[in-house]
């Protein structure tokens, strides 16, 4: 005769495998994050990047950068500004959130300063820098990540796309793979907002 | 009693498809930022082939616990049992986070 242990046994082994699976296809949701190989690019090339990612966010993007009053600085080219006026009229609930480890006088901070959707603040020093600048847009839907010396007009740069993973996993993978960059922001801008 | 245990040679095949599976997903994860979502599957699947047999051996077992005669044998497949399930979760639980640690890794430019 069969016993309740016996069917208990055989329970456990069903709703294990079906966990173990289903464990193993969480973790496997990572994969569909697409991330470019390395690249280098120049001031242009920065410019189009920048464009290009404020042209396919939806609702936010947030940058973090040196922000440094260059010759050839993405923050000073007019293309930079008219894109984000033109992203602004096209979706007025779309929020811009920037933090620049400098305070220089940028045609961006002019141009956009008093716009209500527009945060532009300066990294307080009790906020440590990140090697890494980046913009992420629409809570870590794309990120695009590049390291640089302060200055320099060639920056290597990576492209994350989380667009692929699926809605009920985004949260989780977003998190894995940049929440070490969305962390550093809430905590350096939520600093520099008592600094600025 | 040594009957009501898997035989060494599921062990053994366990062990060679884990090996293999790291192996191979280590190559395809570290050479290939734009891996294929089913690769890691072709990988995976010998592992939970094996576990299941493995695991399936020693339910098959329990099942016929009022068959098994000693107290001290049924304690020790219900162990063996449970160590299975345990080392299972952890298996699996260790290899997605390394799968997300090691994706996380190659997002840095």
């Amino acid at each position: 005769m069969l016993t309740f242990f016996s069917w208990f046994t055989v329970a456990g082994f069903v709703v294990s495998m079906v966990l173990i699976v289903r464990i193993l296809h969480q973790g496997f949701q990572v994969l569909y994050v697409r991330v470019t190989e390395p690249e280098i690019n120049d001031d242009r090339a920065a410019v189009a990047n920048f464009v290009g990612m404020l042209k396919e966010a939806r609702e936010s993007m947030i940058v973090y950068d040196d922000g440094d009053n260059t010759e050839g600085s993405l923050y000073n080219d007019p293309q930079v500004i008219s894109a984000v006026y033109d992203k602004l009229q096209a979706e007025p609930s779309f929020v811009l959130q920037c933090l620049f480890n400098c305070d220089d006088d940028l045609l961006f901070r002019k141009e956009l300063a008093g716009k209500p959707q527009i945060t532009i603040r300066t990294r307080s020093s009790s906020a440590p820098a990140h090697e890494i600048h980046y913009k992420i847009i629409d809570d870590g839907a794309k990120a695009y990540l590049s390291r640089h010396r302060l200055g320099s007009s060639e920056r290597r740069f990576k492209i994350v796309d989380c667009t692929d993973v699926s809605l009920g996993h985004r949260e989780r993978i977003v998190d894995v793979v940049l929440g070490r960059y969305k962390n550093h922001f809430e905590r350096a801008f939520a600093a520099s907002d008592v600094a600025n | 009693m040594d009957s009501l245990f898997p035989p060494t040679a599921l062990y053994l095949i366990l062990a060679v498809s884990v090996a293999l599976s790291a192996k191979g997903i280590a190559e395809r994860v570290k050479g290939h930022s734009t891996i294929k979502p089913w690769e890691p599957w072709l990988f995976q699947v010998p592992v939970l082939f094996a576990f299941l047999h493995l695991f399936g051996y020693v339910t098959f077992q329990l099942f016929f616990f009022e068959q098994i005669p000693s107290v001290s044998s049924r304690i020790n497949l219900f162990v063996h049992w449970l160590t299975i399930i345990l080392a299972g979760f952890a298996g699996a639980w260790s290899f997605a986070r390394q799968l997300d640690r090691v994706r996380s890794d190659s997002t840095a430019p």
